[in-house]
């Protein structure tokens, strides 16, 4: 069930009504049951294994908080091999089969394959498997307390707003609001649905749009010009922020209409003056994650110079490989962190005062760097992406196809319009300006407009979101 | 809560009148506007005053590949990008718009069936939703909330919006151009080639795996034109160089063809010679440049000539303003 879909809006609305009909006791059971209700959506025996780690890591939760010493240590590795080997053979155990494999052709040592496997991935396991892997640790940590409550826990982990592409939410922020009795709030739930329509309107109106672009240049793209080369990767730019902010927003937004405040997930990363602030700005509940359990863990900064730049460029290149399993990942994550790390080494800083030509500058070769990331996060192959990024810069010599202007003008109003909101508004403004609390004009006239134009120029077969994959 | 019903109440008024509002300006656009390929030529067709002894169905290749000029008394309703669930869509409009004509020439694309299928196609005619029945099942079937979606009166023009004001303002600017009966040539480039030997290398690259889906809709197509009486002829239009899957597809549809005594003109199976040995005549691997349109569309004409009764001289081609006028 997508959230772009028809279907997911009658879920909703039917999920939403029951939830602020029923007493607060059975709530977390509506809500469970629903979020079973939308992963078994996609492939029903999947829930399976979600269930079993999720018992693995309740049980692991509660031992860890009783017991001491090497035991603590005991859970803590459990629930870490059980979530990481979970991902392990459904994501990396083709991608290593077949990395070893051409090493032992290669090496002509033995004749032998390793046998591949013929599996789909389950939807979102990277996204929950982080987040269940956040809760034991923040328990050895220390910093949460187990989880007695084992339904609870159950939907930590499966609340369906995040369940498939986060954001990776912390116990901390989650689970005492499983535990709060919510009530009706009509503001929030204004303010909720307005983002999801906003977030809708990033998804059909814009990113869906700019993806058939994108598509036309990228699976032909040895005839297309360097120029086409470009657009269509400024495209790609403008696709994947407007399909992932826009599922976060909606993610936000539903969850918010039932009275849930889930972290921020983007906050105009393309406005970002350095990659360091980009990464601040972009996916910020991957980016925390990843500094608090990965990079902290590594030594962080604390362990000098060289060794912050050692541990700045494994944390992306693993940030990489969770994305998906293919050599694409891992050069996207590195060249994000040779990035940091270089950002590092020459000191830059963003936030010292700068000229608006300075900014603009800034913003411009920052968005240049991240695009130039993107031929490798879009790509579908190491060669399509080696000759995409060759070409970007070298001349193709022999072009089969035109750059259609007529779809670049298309995305190109639709990324304008964006651009214009975000710069003009969402900048300086927060969706709780939009509350009726300060007059029913705004909010209604944003909503109207925002579901005429997703009524009249949404994609109406769109694809699903980039990111259920990972 | 009682705010939140008010606030509702509200906002569905205001966007229940908005939809309506914008639909009925929206539709009566729609309604003058001749020019185009998605609705243009089917409104064209539709007051049309005498109907053609022939109508062409199919996607770009026959939009492309067959000038309807060299057809007696032929015009195309050939449409880029679509599969079979779209022409019998179609077939199912003219039928509920009482315009059947005597006579269908359907281009069958044997790529179809190596794809999966596409029967979100149908969506390019949500415009006769509820009137045309096939239109309106193969909707329902594509997605079941499609009757909710179709309470909005803005949905019947959702993604055609840019297209249907460009087209209006082109209309207006040129109201004497002659209609091009759907048909789109295409003149020589020096790309040519290299485009027709890389799609050729991408064409032979694909699985195929035959997908029987479409044939489906092609049963419908052909049970309809029988139940109406209407001539079908079908054919599938040469490629460059025949792609490893074109035999086995071809069997597939010649199979189901041949059991309702439809005759199939496949040059795919047996392409015309000079087309196939001359990259010059090709624009890609399955679409001509007007050096080969001549060439293909004789063929055709001979062929289906011979398999149609006689008729008469077509009517005169009338201009745009002619058919906008209501």
């Amino acid at each position: 069930m997508l959230f772009n879909s028809f279907e997911f809006l009658v879920f909703f609305v039917v999920v939403t009504v029951l939830y602020y009909l029923l007493p607060h006791r059975y709530r977390w059971l509506l809500l469970l049951l629903a979020s079973c209700g939308f992963y078994m959506a996609f492939i029903p025996v999947y829930i399976l294994i979600l269930l079993l780690t999720i018992g693995i890591d309740y049980v692991a939760g509660i031992q860890i908080e009783q017991a001491a010493g090497r035991r603590r240590k005991q859970f803590l590795v459990l629930s870490l091999v059980a979530n990481l080997g979970v991902l392990a053979f459904f994501k990396y155990y083709n991608f290593f089969t077949d990395n070893i494999n051409a090493l032992l052709d290669g090496l002509h040592v033995v004749r032998y394959e390793l046998p591949y496997l013929y599996i789909i991935l389950p939807i979102g396991l990277s996204f929950h498997t982080f987040q269940a892997m956040s809760y034991t640790i923040e328990v050895y940590r220390g910093n949460y307390p187990a989880e007695r409550h084992l339904g609870i826990y159950a939907l930590y982990v499966m609340f369906y707003p995040q369940l498939v592409a986060g954001p990776i939410e912390r116990p901390q922020n989650v689970l005492p609001q499983f535990h709060e009795e919510k009530h009706f709030n009509f503001d929030q739930v204004v303010i909720g649905l307005q983002r999801m329509l906003w977030g809708l309107f990033k998804k059909v109106v814009i990113g869906d749009v700019l993806a058939e672009y994108v598509n036309s240049v990228y699976n032909n793209y040895e005839m297309h010009s360097s120029l086409s080369l470009w657009l269509a990767t400024y495209a790609f730019a403008g696709q994947i922020y407007c399909d992932f902010s826009g599922y976060s927003d909606m993610a936000l937004g539903s969850a918010q209409v039932m009275g849930f405040k889930l972290m921020e997930n983007f906050r105009m990363p393309y406005f970002a003056k350095s990659v360091t602030e980009f990464w601040r700005r972009w996916h910020m509940s991957l980016s925390t994650w990843l500094r608090d359990y990965l990079y902290v863990s590594l030594g962080g900064s604390r362990l000098g110079q060289l060794l912050t730049y050692r541990n700045l460029l494994l944390t992306m290149l693993l940030g990489g490989l969770w994305h998906g399993a293919s050599w694409n990942f891992v050069i996207w994550g590195g060249l994000n962190g040779l990035y940091l790390s270089t950002e590092k080494l020459l000191g830059v800083q963003v936030d010292r005062p700068m000229s608006w030509a300075g900014r603009v500058g800034r913003v411009a070769l920052t968005f240049h760097l991240i695009c130039l990331t993107w031929v490798f996060f879009r790509a579908t192959t190491l060669e399509q992406a080696l000759y995409i990024t060759r070409h970007l810069i070298e001349p193709v010599r022999e072009v089969a196809l035109t750059t259609d202007w007529g779809m670049v003008a298309t995305f190109g109003v639709r990324v304008g319009l964006l651009l214009l909101v975000e710069f003009a508004w969402l900048r300086r403004h927060r969706f709780q300006e939009l509350s009726p609390a300060y007059g029913w004009g705004r909010p209604l006239a944003v909503a109207l407009t925002l579901t005429l134009l997703i009524l009249t120029f949404g994609v109406a077969t769109g694809d699903q979101f980039i990111y259920f994959q990972f | 809560m009682k705010k939140f019903g008010f606030f509702f109440l509200l906002f569905s008024t205001l966007l229940l009148a908005l939809d309506q509002g914008g639909a009925w300006v929206l539709d009566r656009l729609h309604e003058r506007v001749v020019l185009g390929q998605r609705d243009g030529l089917l409104i064209t067709y539709l007051r049309l005053p005498d109907l053609p002894q022939l109508v062409v169905l199919g996607n770009s290749r026959t939009a492309v590949n067959v000038c309807p000029d060299s057809l007696p008394g032929a015009f195309s309703l050939a449409h880029n990008g679509t599969t079979q669930v779209f022409q019998t869509g179609l077939l199912s409009v003219l039928h509920q718009q009482q315009r059947l004509p005597p006579a269908i020439l359907l281009h069958i694309d044997l790529d179809e069936y190596i794809r999966p299928t596409r029967a979100e196609d149908i969506h390019l005619l949500k415009y006769y939703y509820g009137q045309a029945p096939l239109v309106t099942a193969y909707s329902r079937e594509a997605s079941w909330l499609e009757p909710l979606k179709q309470c909005f009166g803005l949905y019947r023009h959702n993604g055609r919006i840019p297209g249907l004001l460009r087209n209006w303002y082109m209309q207006r600017r040129h109201p004497d151009q002659p209609l091009n009966q759907g048909y789109e040539p295409s003149v020589p480039a020096a790309a040519d080639s290299l485009r027709t030997a890389y799609s050729l290398a991408k064409l032979n690259a694909e699985s195929g795996q035959l997908n029987r889906g479409h044939l489906r809709y092609l049963q419908d197509f052909v049970q309809l034109c029988q139940q109406q009486n209407v001539r079908l002829i079908c054919f599938t239009n040469s490629y460059y160089q025949q792609p490893h899957h074109v035999a086995a597809a071809g069997r597939l549809v010649d199979s189901l063809l041949q059991r309702a005594q439809v005759p199939y003109l496949n040059y795919a199976s047996q392409p015309i010679a000079e087309l196939s040995h001359n990259i010059g005549y090709w624009r890609d691997a399955t679409h001509l440049n007007t050096r080969g349109i001549p060439l293909n569309s004789q063929v055709l004409a001979r062929q289906v000539s011979d398999l149609l009764p006689p008729t008469g001289l077509r009517a005169e081609i009338p201009t745009l303003d002619d058919i906008a006028k209501p």
